[in-house]
């Protein structure tokens, strides 16, 4: 066994055992002090950041372009394998890196913030298994193993953005999420079945072999509409704005830094199946392009700090996008660690933020009250400026259309549905109404 | 606002949930044809006399009869392909045969209506029919079927999207999932393995999830989704429960289910395309579905006074037994252990 395999190991093993620890306790009722849950997370953040300065000095010592790591197969029934591989080269160090420097900041955030908070201990839990998720991915040589740690981002997002549970719209507002997610997870989990199914491999160090195959746009095209609800993009980003009814700190880690740049890393990763298709390119750069200029426009008419970042998240993401259609992928990852390092920061600051305006040197005293859209420099007109506004304060009626044309006529369906089964089994009843 | 519904306190039938179990038994472990047979009349008998005994007795005549009808056709050698489809359709529940269930709903007792789920009778008699007769349906059939099924669980997955009450959410995921256990059922070579996989995950699942839902209804009346019932901080360990749980059933890794799915799948893939998309994105309804169980019944404001709650509330306000929990505690854990270790759930190398 190599180093680098022995410290991805020990990685997994130290990002894994605080949420089962943590988990378990939740699980079987018995209370653990606060200080211990705060202990777990600050051990697991320590280690994490300690093994992922480890092995980027292995990996740059080891003169390899790339080390993959095989564990031992879970699964292996019929000749069918579900084998977990992880893979450290230069784009997983990158991504890990950024988890291991953003994480500790987070728990050192969170401390004081849940301190006495009720919901410490959930909080504790689902945060060390985001750091256990968000590992897994960075850290994933194939697409199986990328999907684990996909989903586990998507519950722990979920179950945050629920985290005051006693507020109904907090609960409203996290189902509206988990409906995206499982969307695109579903194009996600396609991708893995298409590929298991007419591929030779779904690892990523042998796609490039597989991007000859027929049905290896059919395949990308899957993986472009998997990467939109993570990272907020046209037409899955009507989420985003109703996920910031979670914690600050949970806002800051997800949709500031790690959570909403998954979509990008999935990108990277796959992009020897999609790179070959123009089709996918433009795609990737149209809904970019239209997500920031979206973004950007929306964003200027939100009335709080948190919203307003969200969105400001988004229209970062749609240029990272572009940069990704354009082929810039080293680049793109550079932007990702600029972006998620400013708006972490920002996330977190986001509940100070008038103390900031006050005194804060870094933030500016110089306020002022912005009551247009602020496209003037555009030389757009001013009944035009006035429209447009008008559009970007109802999100340009995507939510309502969503729901008009979408969700409403699938529930409707099933609700006749529901009825007749009524009308069937109880006309009586039926008739008495 | 909702207006509280009055629920008539059912009196407990001691033996109900036993015999349910010996026939569920029987279904399982009696030697193919006859005696297989005579299990499934069983059912029938038991259906009857279960519904005769609740509170409000309704003789489920629809449910008895098709599931009386659903075998006789299968012990028939010569049984075209369409009528063993149309039987084992009817025995499993599959929409639009479906019916018969929600008529055994209406007239069972909850417990005993959460038995008749967790046993999967339908799951049983496809496997029966399967083992007996596994060249009788061509490849065109099968692959009717299979596809039959999975709009099946498609449909149930629907259904549970716009229910209301609790319980019948979580049935409606539950014959969703057992129509996908069907489907997989169907399956080439290692197609009963992995449905059988899939068998075990949902029925420690479903039976957890129901007992939940049962005690909460016997302890705060909550029988509809509401932001009202706020139970996570009233009862944080059937709250922790029902969430792993609930996680674990619909598939999200961790859990064996996520195992069980992962090799339905692959046996599909290939010889049904379309089965498979649709079985992808049941998987994706069934999350939601479990999820807004989940808000409507733990999370909101609670409302004030149990003055409301009182007339829905069956029986006294005690706490859960410590044997309940230790039960639903080791459920849970099993669908985790198997989930790490999916390879006992599978059956060996």
């Amino acid at each position: 066994m190599s180093l680098i395999a022995i410290l991805v190991v020990l990685a997994l093993i130290v990002a894994a055992l605080p949420p089962l620890v943590l988990g378990g306790a939740l699980l079987l009722g018995w209370p653990l002090r606060e200080r211990s849950s705060v202990l777990a997370a600050e051990l697991q953040s320590i280690l994490m950041l300690a093994l992922g300065l480890a092995l980027t000095l292995a990996h740059a010592t080891s003169g390899r372009g790339a080390t993959d790591v095989r564990l031992p197969p879970p699964l292996d029934f019929g000749g069918y394998q579900w084998v977990p591989v992880l893979l450290v080269d230069w784009t997983s160090i990158a991504y890990l890196g950024l988890v291991c420097v953003v994480y500790p900041a987070i728990v050192r955030f969170s401390t004081p913030a849940f301190h006495r908070e009720p919901g410490a201990a959930r909080y504790w839990f689902l945060v060390t298994l985001l750091a256990f998720a968000l590992l897994a991915t960075s850290l994933a040589g194939n697409l199986d193993v990328l999907f684990v740690g996909w989903e586990l981002v998507g519950l722990c997002s979920v179950q945050l953005i629920a985290f005051f549970r006693s507020n109904p719209r907090s609960g409203e507002n996290s189902l509206r999420a988990l409906v995206y997610y499982r969307a695109c997870d579903a194009a996600l989990l396609g991708a893995l079945v298409w590929l298991h199914g007419s591929f030779p491999t779904a690892e990523f160090l042998r796609f490039h072999e597989d991007s000859g195959q027929s049905s290896a746009l059919a395949v990308g095209a899957l993986v472009l509409f998997a990467s939109l609800a993570k990272s907020a993009q046209l037409p899955m980003s009507p989420w985003l704005h109703r996920a910031m009814e979670g914690p600050a700190a949970s806002s800051a880690i997800f949709y500031g830094a790690l959570s909403i740049h998954l979509g990008p890393l999935l990108l990277v990763r796959t992009a020897p199946l999609w790179m070959a298709f123009p089709t996918i390119r433009i795609a990737c750069a149209v809904i970019g392009a239209s997500t920031a200029v979206y973004a950007s426009l929306v964003g200027r008419t939100r009335p709080d700090a948190k919203t307003s970042l969200a969105y400001a998240s988004m229209a970062q993401l749609g240029v990272i996008y572009v940069e990704l259609a354009l082929g810039w992928h080293e680049f793109a990852l550079l932007h990702v660690w600029a972006h998620a390092g400013l708006r972490t920061w920002q996330f977190l600051r986001s509940s100070s933020l008038i103390q900031d305006f006050q005194s804060n040197p870094l933030v500016g005293a110089q306020v002022s009250a912005r009551l247009r859209l602020g496209v003037g420099a555009l030389a757009i007109p001013a009944r035009w400026e006035r429209r447009l506004h008008l559009a970007a304060l109802r999100l340009f009626w995507l939510d309502a259309m969503q729901w008009q044309f979408v969700a409403r006529p699938w529930l409707a369906l099933w609700r006749r549905l529901a009825s007749l089964e009524d009308r069937v089994l109880a006309p009586e009843r039926m008739r008495s109404r | 606002m909702n207006t509280p519904t009055i629920v008539p306190r059912q009196r407990a039938r001691a033996w109900g949930l036993p015999s349910g179990a010996l026939v569920w038994a029987l279904i399982w472990f009696a030697p193919n044809g006859a005696p297989f047979l005579g299990a499934w009349l069983a059912l029938s008998a038991w259906l009857w006399w279960r519904a005769g005994a609740s509170a409000l007795p309704r003789r489920p005549w629809f449910a008895v009869a098709a599931l009386t009808v659903a075998p006789l056709p299968l012990a028939w050698e010569g049984c075209p392909g369409w009528l063993a489809a149309t039987c084992l359709a009817l025995g499993a529940g599959a929409v639009p045969f479906h019916l018969w269930l929600e008529d055994a709903r209406r007239s069972l007792r909850r417990a005993e209506f959460a038995l008749l789920l967790v046993a999967q009778p339908g799951v049983g008699l496809l496997h029966r029919w399967l083992d007996a007769h596994p060249h009788q349906m061509d490849a065109s059939s099968v692959n009717a079927l299979q596809l039959l099924f999975v709009a099946s669980a498609v449909a149930h997955s629907g259904l549970a999207l716009v229910r209301e009450e609790q319980e019948r959410v979580i049935s409606s995921i539950v014959l969703s999932q057992s129509a996908l256990i069907l489907a997989g059922a169907l399956g080439e070579e290692h197609g009963w393995v992995a449905a059988r996989t899939l068998l075990v995950s949902a029925s420690i699942a479903s039976a957890v999830l129901l007992t939940i839902l049962i005690e909460l209804r016997r302890l705060h009346g909550t029988s509809r989704l509401s932001h009202r019932h706020a139970l996570a901080d009233v009862e944080p360990t059937l709250h922790a429960v029902f969430v792993a749980c609930g996680w674990a059933f619909v598939g999200v890794p961790g859990g064996v289910a996520f195992f069980a799915e992962d090799l339905l799948f692959h046996e599909l893939v290939h010889a049904a395309p379309l089965a498979t998309i649709l079985f992808v994105a049941t998987t994706g309804f069934n999350a939601i579905a479990f999820y807004r169980v989940y808000l409507g019944t733990f999370c909101g404001t609670r409302r004030n006074g149990p003055a409301n709650f009182a007339r829905e509330a069956e029986g006294s306000l005690q706490a859960s037994s410590r044997w309940l929990i230790a039960g639903l505690l080791l459920g849970t854990g099993a669908l985790y252990v198997l989930g790490f270790l999916p390879m006992l759930a599978v059956g060996g190398h």
